[in-house]
């Protein structure tokens, strides 16, 4: 953090103190601005005029959150702590999805994936991209290489090795659970109202495999409830959410999705909160997995997914290979063909991830956490909790100390209650310009 | 490039347990050269009762660094338990609200807590440890001593190594190399509830052995096991309790760590442990050779498989 950053910070936390206007920008734009003006350059995000800057107005659902991803690196291996050789050593990617719920039950009632990605789309792929996807998964898992699939569709046991897990929407009260054959590995239930917690009780009675719950954008509120009724953990579709057009997101209270215009990693950071907290108040029964789908298409985005506390991806992109060789090839690819594709794209993205594991110093996936990360934005550290480059801290601690210090200085009073809305005002993490 | 050294004496409780540290660190100076430290054992473990967890009937000492007004730190030691009393949970209160207060105060960090155990190191070579603190002429039954080559905090007499825990008292560990998934074993033992006092990777292994001990009974053994199971990245650590002291490397055996065994006199004929005259057998373990070499520990040379803890105990026949 520069002179300038500290400089805008403490101007509006000064602002604030005295006269109690809460922010209406976000801080990367103003540091933006600041620098730029200064020089007098025009900028991206506004320029100077008599003296007085004018804020260019950008588009407010895309500005916070452009390619934030590739704001966020991770901290490569060192002298003290050599990389691994995926060659050479033992990378572990394996991930258990299901909790152990009986002390004699080996592996029972969980699915053991070797790479921590379940296929997930919004649709069903059909026809003859679904017949690819089903071969090469089934190929993968000949090779020792175990994934799932989410899919709305049963398929039989005797025709897939992979672990199919079925997905079943609109979860309430008035579910037709005898229409439930369940004949899957596992269950991914989307998650309406109160009412499916209780058919989630209902259904564990009768399944003994891990249940994942696709939750919305309260899950905060219920995260405990869902565990406690025998989930195994928690699907948190991030494209959902942050874009706030789904029916589930809307018909609650009629409000705007509370993760609207925010950034996947926010959803990741306080899903892993919600669990973490869950974990935390139920020693016994711990283990419940997190699982962030949408917005992570490439292994450098699973891996800071994973550093920031996914558990297992919702990886699309097979998923997408498939159906764009449907669409754009005019049917001129063999089903074998596009199966072949999706086949290297996983072994690809399995080299990929194993590489990056061990190039940052882990032998296994689940390792990873969030000091390994470093980021060179302000709106992805507010967003993440992510340590600011060139510093040991994050946005949020900096602030604080900058707060302390401002008051100390200006020997102003101040409620703690008060304090902390006003942090809370200062750091806005989503832009509202 | 830290270099790590213990001394184990199986039966023997008046051992020269510091000097022959000091010698071994000395040999393995040239590896780092910030900090050093040692803690020795000096255990009568029929008086004891044999519990380590178990804080009551005994002497327990809280050990701390204050920072004084110019910024240096010196090391202090508060005895907080005398008592005879087996069962008393006024003890654990007392200990508690001692902690508490120590914790509150910013100008200290607490380093551990010990009943059998002596536990100093300061920043400097070996020879600057032993001027300070007269590790020459500590006795013991056992002891691991410590150099420091700073990579991951800052080089402070409090990040020197040995580390300890005030979970349980006499547990003290040296650690050469990195516990790259540190910040996610110490999130989830401080979600447990258990306290940290510095950012140094290596207190991870002192917390996360005394809280497998006091889940599993006592089960070292299976706590080393655990650990190796759980933390990643390259290391070899030495750990001793007052019945216990063990090498563990990582399951790729990335740092190094060798074991050798000195007969004794009665069993030697080449008496250069300790400048000659009666002594008995006594295990040794060091990140180099040379080390070993030097308190003639030569005997049973062996490199602990990766992953697999090399453990000896005392009183063992």
């Amino acid at each position: 953090m520069n002179t300038a950053d500290k400089f805008v910070i403490r101007k509006s936390l000064l602002e604030l103190t005295k006269q109690g206007v809460p922010r209406s920008t976000s801080i990367d734009c103003e540091i933006k601005q600041y620098n730029h003006s200064s020089s007098g350059s025009i900028s991206n995000y506004g320029y100077k005029e008599n003296n007085k800057i004018v804020v260019i107005n950008k588009n407010k659902n895309n500005y916070n959150n452009d390619n934030l991803w590739d704001c966020v690196t991770a901290l490569g291996a060192q002298l003290s702590r050599p990389p691994y050789d995926p060659y050479r050593e033992i990378i572990n990617l394996g991930t258990q999805i299901g909790r152990r719920r009986r002390a004699n039950d080996n592996d029972g009632n969980v699915v053991v994936l070797d790479i921590p990605l379940l296929i997930y789309g919004h649709e069903d792929p059909l026809g003859s991209s679904r017949e690819a996807l089903h071969i090469a998964l089934n190929r993968l898992e000949e090779n020792g290489i175990a994934l799932g699939l989410v899919s709305k569709t049963e398929l039989a046991k005797d025709r897939r090795r992979y672990s199919l897990f079925q997905k079943i929407e609109g979860l309430s009260s008035g579910y037709p659970l005898s229409s439930l054959e369940y004949d899957s590995d596992g269950l991914v239930l989307e998650y309406r109202n109160a009412g499916s917690i209780e058919v989630l009780q209902k259904i564990r009675d009768k399944f003994d495999g891990p249940i994942i719950i696709e939750v919305d954008e309260d899950f905060s509120d219920y995260a405990d409830q869902l565990l406690d009724a025998g989930a195994d953990g928690l699907l948190v579709d991030s494209i959902k959410l942050t874009t706030a057009t789904t029916t589930t997101a809307k018909n609650r209270d009629g409000a705007i999705s509370r993760y609207k215009g925010k950034h996947t990693m926010r959803v990741i950071r306080d899903a892993r909160a919600s669990i973490d907290e869950y974990s935390y108040k139920r020693k016994l029964n711990a283990g419940a997995c997190l699982i962030i789908a949408g917005d992570i298409n490439n292994s450098g985005n699973i891996v800071k997914a994973a550093a920031l506390g996914a558990d297992a991806i919702g990886y699309s992109t097979s998923l997408l290979i498939a159906i764009a060789e449907e669409i754009y090839s005019g049917n001129s690819l063999s089903i074998s063909a596009v199966a072949e594709r999706i086949y290297r794209h996983i072994l690809g993205t399995r080299g990929e991830i194993k590489g990056l594991v061990g190039a940052l110093g882990y032998s296994d996936f689940h390792n990873l956490s969030s000091s390994d990360l470093r980021t060179s934005s302000i709106e992805a550290s507010l967003q993440g909790d992510i340590i600011l480059e060139g510093t040991d801290k994050t946005y949020k601690q900096i602030v604080e100390e900058i707060f302390d210090d401002l008051i100390n200085e200006e020997s102003i009073k101040i409620e703690s209650t008060e304090k902390q809305k006003i942090l809370e005002s200062v750091m806005v993490d989503g832009c509202e310009m | 490039m830290c270099g790590i050294c213990g001394v184990l004496c199986e039966k023997v409780n008046d051992f020269p347990i510091g000097s022959m540290l000091e010698k071994m660190m000395a040999s393995q100076q040239i590896r780092a050269q910030d900090s050093t430290g040692v803690a020795i054992f000096s255990h009568d473990i029929e008086n004891n009762g044999g519990s380590i967890n178990d804080i009551h009937g005994s002497t327990v000492r809280l050990q701390y660094f204050i920072e004084n007004q110019e910024g240096a730190y010196q090391l202090c030691e508060e005895k907080v338990l005398t008592t005879s009393s087996s069962t008393s949970t006024d003890e654990e209160e007392e200990l508690k609200k001692l902690l508490n207060s120590l914790q509150s105060n910013p100008h200290i960090i607490i380093t551990s807590l010990s009943r059998n155990m002596k536990l100093v190191k300061d920043i400097g070579l070996a020879r600057d440890l032993n001027s300070r603190y007269k590790i020459r002429a500590m006795h013991g039954s056992h002891g691991i001593g410590h150099l420091r080559i700073a990579t991951s905090s800052r080089v402070t007499p409090y990040n020197a190594h040995p580390f300890s825990t005030t979970i349980m008292p006499d547990i003290a560990i040296v650690h050469n190399g990195e516990i790259t998934n540190y910040s996610r074993l110490r999130d989830e033992l401080e979600l447990a509830g258990y306290p940290f006092y510095t950012t140094c990777d290596s207190e991870v292994i002192a917390v996360f052995i005394a809280d497998q001990l006091l889940r599993n009974g006592n089960d070292i053994e299976r706590a080393h096991c655990e650990f190796v199971r759980r933390a990643d990245g390259p290391f070899t650590y030495i750990a001793a309790t007052p019945t216990s002291m063990a090498l563990v490397r990582d399951r790729f055996g990335s740092r190094k760590g060798v074991i050798g065994y000195n007969p004794g006199s009665s069993g030697n004929n080449n008496n250069n442990n300790n400048g000659g005259g009666d002594y008995p057998a006594f295990w040794a373990m060091a990140t180099d050779l040379s080390a070993l070499d030097l308190v003639g520990a030569t005997d049973h040379i062996e490199t602990p498989s990766p992953g697999r803890p090399r453990i000896f105990y005392r009183y063992d026949t």
